[in-house]
């Protein structure tokens, strides 16, 4: 099986006139602002959050794909490890009260978004903290409430927790760091 | 006053919502860092209220007691900094620390070209420029706020005209330190410190 997920930070809807429907979507993957022009695009980039539905028309998957927006994750170690080298996370929201069975809640205090399990809750509070996915694997590896001391494992634990934290909106993907700022 | 860190959890130890006993566990430069409840209701009211943070925390039940040995525990912890609202008390500020965004950004302002929204889906928390929503998008791509402002800025002064105010830093800078109080008081924003090699991470 294989993952589709959306890549990088929605910017929203750019709007050239007062009044004029929205042009495009941007959204921010690195230092880059790809353009999600039109419906299909801006849906199929949000729904991009685990298997791919038959709804998902295949070319602007193949063009999302392409420009960036969408990855698709091969569901072996060695799919998954390419696409940890590749990305990153970032998280959206802080940590609020829990609630009284234990779970973590991630949003704003006036909205919170998601309650998170113990290992969810930490690929959300630490994840970020690597360059990359592959590095958060080893460095959460017994280190964290994601089970196994093994990178691969963990690895396999966090991508498979992947799309829930981005279906709930308390994480995106972006690209590592680039160490050479491009000319503004 | 500027709190710094993002909040990962807090917990009420209390039967009786004391604030005194509550917990939070705050995220610092990597680090987690406990705070006692009067460290956190002052910490929260600095996010709300800056300056006025002392007198919303007695507004929560905090005493003058409760109050100065909770600004003595966030300074002892380094999770408070001063901001001093100058040129050059904003630069030093700035290049102290990085911004990071914690919701999403949500276009222009349908009649206000020049505007825009940032907060949850439907719901706008805060109003900004586009050059400060950018500085606030772009802001875990580089390891100080001052060196960003100075990317950004950059970039608008070869664009041209017409906002003279994106192309200055220290203007653009003053524009970002006039909304950091909304950024956090909605939670779309938290302050950290710069990473250890400063510019681009």
């Amino acid at each position: 099986m294989t993952l589709l997920l959306r890549v990088g930070h929605a910017m929203g809807p750019f709007h050239p006139t007062v009044g004029a429907f929205a042009r495009h979507d941007v959204v921010r993957v690195g230092w880059d602002t790809p353009k999600l022009v039109g419906e299909v695009q801006r849906v199929t980039w949000q729904l991009a959050v685990g298997h791919p539905t038959e709804e998902l028309d295949p070319a602007v998957v193949e063009d999302l794909v392409a420009r960036g927006l969408l990855v698709r994750v091969e569901e072996t170690p060695e799919g998954r490890l390419a696409f940890a080298r590749g990305h990153r996370v970032q998280p959206l929201g802080v940590g609020t009260l829990p609630t009284d069975d234990g779970g973590r809640v991630v949003g704003t205090w006036t909205s919170p978004v998601a309650e998170l399990d113990p290992e969810a809750f930490d690929i959300w509070a630490w994840a970020h903290l690597f360059p990359d996915l592959d590095a958060a694997a080893t460095g959460l590896s017994g280190a964290s409430a994601i089970p196994g001391a093994d990178p691969a494992a963990v690895l396999d634990r966090l991508v498979h927790r992947l799309p829930e934290l981005l279906a709930a909106g308390v994480l995106y993907l972006d690209v590592p760091r680039d160490g050479v700022r491009p000319a503004p | 006053m500027v709190p710094l860190g993002r909040r990962l959890a807090v917990y009420d130890l209390s039967r009786e919502h004391d604030p005194r006993a509550v917990q939070a566990f705050v995220q610092l430069a990597g680090q987690t860092v406990q705070l006692g409840g009067a460290a956190l209701h002052l910490w929260d009211a600095a996010q709300r209220a800056g300056r006025g943070a002392a007198d919303l925390a007695r507004e929560w039940g905090l005493t003058d007691a409760d109050a100065d040995a909770g600004w003595a525990e966030l300074q002892a912890l380094g999770v408070v900094s001063e901001l001093a609202d100058t040129v050059d008390g904003r630069r030093a500020w700035a290049a102290a620390h990085t911004l990071h965004p914690l919701v999403l950004g949500l276009g222009e302002v349908a009649d206000q070209p020049s505007a825009h929204h940032v907060g949850l889906p439907g719901r706008p928390l805060v109003q900004t420029t586009r050059a400060v929503r950018d500085v606030w998008a772009w802001g875990p791509l580089f390891g100080d706020l001052w060196t960003s402002v100075g990317w950004h800025a950059a970039g608008h002064a070869a664009d041209g005209p017409p906002d003279p105010r994106a192309a200055d830093p220290d203007l653009l800078l003053a524009d970002v330190v006039a909304t950091l109080p909304a950024l956090l008081q909605t939670t779309a924003a938290y302050v950290d410190l710069a990473l250890p090699a400063a510019g681009a991470a």
